[in-house]
């Protein structure tokens, strides 16, 4: 994310995260009872994830924004100056959104140059998230002991397992 | 405490919206006025006036 700001901010790209309810929540980083809670705890996400120039934005407590866009953990948007969705994605994929966020730029500049544009089409496609073990291992024991715990229980196997993908076909 | 803010991974509400079924691809993207860490009210509607915005959700874990 910061590398694509980083790359389209001077053609005016903004940039920010939703900070949403804790996905796994546990010891080290519980749910949230209140704003407050829920606003120390995105302060503790810039800290912790070096996002320091992308802004961080705290939904309220019920989740209304989150809600508003699906709900999921790591979802991505793109959002045109219309206010048109032109890109959503359940997962963030770095050079997928450096892709989208050249073309919109790239459309936005045939706009301005009064290139006609003969019609809007639409793709759909389905990608792959690697299972990368040390780095969910990493992610779940900074949530601690009962976010691992949870996740077993509700999947079966732990969130690290380096036959995840497996077990779930 | 479950519904939104679950106690527990186990307890992540089934009933949530279908991601594709909100805020299509074409659509008008719901708008938002949230606070930043520095104290600043933000609105989707002032972001877009400066630009396409990037939206990304996530949590610490």
């Amino acid at each position: 994310m910061t590398g694509v700001y980083r790359k389209y901010r001077a053609h005016g790209l903004q940039c920010c995260i939703v900070y949403t309810r804790e996905a796994h929540p546990g010891e080290h980083y519980p749910h949230h009872d209140t704003f407050e809670q829920k606003f120390a705890s995105a302060k503790k996400l810039r800290e912790l994830d070096d996002v320091a120039e992308i802004p961080i934005l705290v939904d309220d407590i019920a989740g209304a924004t989150h809600t508003a866009y699906g709900q999921l953990p790591n979802m991505v948007y793109l959002i045109d100056r219309d206010g048109i969705v032109v890109y959503k994605s359940d997962w963030t994929d770095a050079a997928e959104i450096d892709e989208m966020c050249k073309a919109l730029l790239r459309r936005d500049e045939m706009k301005a140059q009064h290139v006609p544009i003969i019609r809007q089409g639409i793709s759909q496609r389905l990608h792959w998230i690697p299972m990368d073990p040390a780095h969910r291992e990493r992610v779940y024991r900074r949530s601690g002991e009962k976010a691992i715990e949870d996740y077993r229980k509700a999947r079966g196997i732990l969130p690290y397992a380096a036959d995840a993908q497996a077990a779930k076909k | 405490m479950s519904g939104y803010n679950y106690e527990s991974f186990g307890q992540c509400e089934l009933s949530a919206p279908d991601f594709w079924s909100v805020a299509k691809v074409g659509s008008p993207s719901p708008d938002f006025v949230l606070p930043d860490l520095d104290g600043n009210v933000v609105s989707l509607a002032t972001l877009r006036s400066q630009g396409p915005v990037l939206l990304e959700f996530g949590s610490i874990t």
